[in-house]
């Protein structure tokens, strides 16, 4: 029995197979699964009906350009849509992020939208492989959120009620309560993913994309956390804290306090009740007079401490008429 | 049965893509397999449409998934074709929408050639 060895064209033919069947991985992988063979066997019959080898690559790379995106496009309409709930709690986690300030905008934005965004997006997109994210984006999602927030809420109530800044701390309580319902659905996962037995789909090949879309997320989050905290800077609030500042003149409040003028910023904070946490210049740094004025804790070098220390003891004295005034705790 | 007809209504179809047109109608002339459909495309669209195995596989996808076409379970003789080829055709539901495709193309000939006459508001009353 011998065996017929291929001809010249058969072989050329065979290379130009291997190269377009390489190419295929433009194309979502299900459809590759479902039709790749198709694909192949059409164009292998493409190439040995037509008379120009060139004129049929021609044809099928214009192919290739217009259908993949489009076969991409469908693939991603018709995936798994992640839960209503969880584009709502993001949208009020934005929006209160927003309302409060540059300060908590990164870690309590980013850090859901990684988790929130980045991984159902990839759930979406790769969906056959995604095994873990679909485990973690089901509908089980809300009630992991739901767990992580019931569990943050007692502690920010009762800091709420012990200080002054009641919206601020059940934001923290928010923030907080998305990552750890967020941390507890990954980890339900994995523990599902490790005791799992049977069939996996896609075992670990989602490893590799999540490597690359996480730091995209986080890429894409940095620029517009970072753009934001610069925007807020340009109004300039006071630094950091400026929850309760944000609801007065912050802008003149910032600026006498930039400007050294501590009896300015008595009469703002006297007229409006807003809290004096506002940062003096001192030296090439910026201080918080009304920390200094409570803990007289707070270490500068020896030649800057006169004028900061007289600031500060104006404040001092100020701060528990102002208490009493404004009805703060402090 | 009102059920059947719902069935095969096809006007939740049409208009159907330039594409899965031409597909339509090549299997409206029997069952055909990837290689062929694209040439009947090419033959009856004079050259002006030319489809690659992508837009031929990904169009099929749809019609198949819409219940248009359908695979067939025969394989062809292994003296006269490559058995690994797939060969498809309409179903009664695919045959309805060609019908009702043609119709409507051939009444916008019809009245692209014949316009109505415009009648003024005047005219109207």
């Amino acid at each position: 029995m011998s065996l017929s060895t291929p001809t010249q064209p058969d072989r050329r033919l065979e290379r130009h197979e291997r190269i377009y069947r390489r190419l295929l991985i433009a194309y979502p992988r299900s459809f590759r699964d479902e039709y790749g063979d198709d694909l192949v066997q059409s164009f292998r019959d493409l190439m040995m009906f037509s008379s120009s080898g060139a004129g049929t690559w021609w044809r099928t790379l214009r192919d290739l350009i217009t259908s993949a995106p489009r076969e991409r496009v469908s693939m991603f309409s018709k995936g798994p849509k992640p839960p209503i709930i969880v584009l709502f709690v993001l949208a009020c986690v934005i929006a209160a992020a927003f309302i409060a300030g540059p300060g908590p905008f990164l870690p309590f934005i980013l850090i859901p939208t990684l988790v929130l965004i980045g991984l159902p997006i990839y759930g979406m997109t790769r969906f056959r492989q995604a095994w873990l994210v679909r485990r973690t984006t089901g509908g089980a999602i809300a009630a992991q959120i739901a767990l992580g927030v019931a569990s943050f809420v007692p502690v920010a109530v009762i800091l709420a009620l012990l200080g002054d800044d009641a919206g601020y701390w059940i934001f923290v309580a928010v923030g907080l309560g998305l990552i750890v319902g967020s941390a507890l659905g990954i980890l339900w996962a994995i523990i599902t993913l490790a005791t799992a037995h049977g069939d996996r789909p896609g075992g670990r090949r989602w490893i590799r994309p999540a490597l690359v879309l996480v730091p995209s997320v986080a890429v894409l989050g940095i620029i517009i956390g970072g753009s934001y905290n610069s925007y807020r800077q340009s109004l300039g609030p006071p630094g950091d804290h400026s929850v309760d500042n944000a609801s007065a003149d912050t802008r003149s409040l910032w600026e006498a306090a930039n400007a050294g003028d501590v009896d300015e910023v008595l009469r703002i904070t006297a007229d409006t009740c807003a809290d004096p946490w506002v940062k003096f210049p001192v030296g090439n740094g910026r201080h918080n007079a009304k920390g200094q004025a409570e803990t007289r804790e707070l270490e500068l070098p020896d030649a800057l401490e006169p004028r900061f220390r007289q600031i500060a003891d104006i404040l001092g004295d100020y701060m528990d008429d102002w208490r009493d005034r404004c009805g703060r705790a402090g | 049965m009102p059920e059947e007809a719902d069935a095969l209504d096809p006007s939740p179809h049409v208009p159907l893509s330039p594409a899965a047109l031409h597909i339509v109608l090549s299997l409206n002339r029997g069952e055909r397999h990837g290689y062929a459909i694209m040439s009947d495309v090419e033959r009856l669209s004079d050259g002006v449409i030319t489809l690659g195995p992508g837009t031929l596989y990904g169009t099929i996808k749809r019609l198949v998934a819409d219940g248009l076409i359908e695979q067939t379970d025969t394989r062809p003789d292994p003296a006269l074709d490559d058995q690994r080829r797939k060969y498809y055709r309409l179903t009664a539901l695919g045959a309805s929408v060609c019908d009702a495709e043609l119709q409507r193309l051939a009444n916008l000939v019809e009245r692209t050639r014949h316009p109505a006459p415009v009648r003024l508001l005047g005219e109207l009353s």
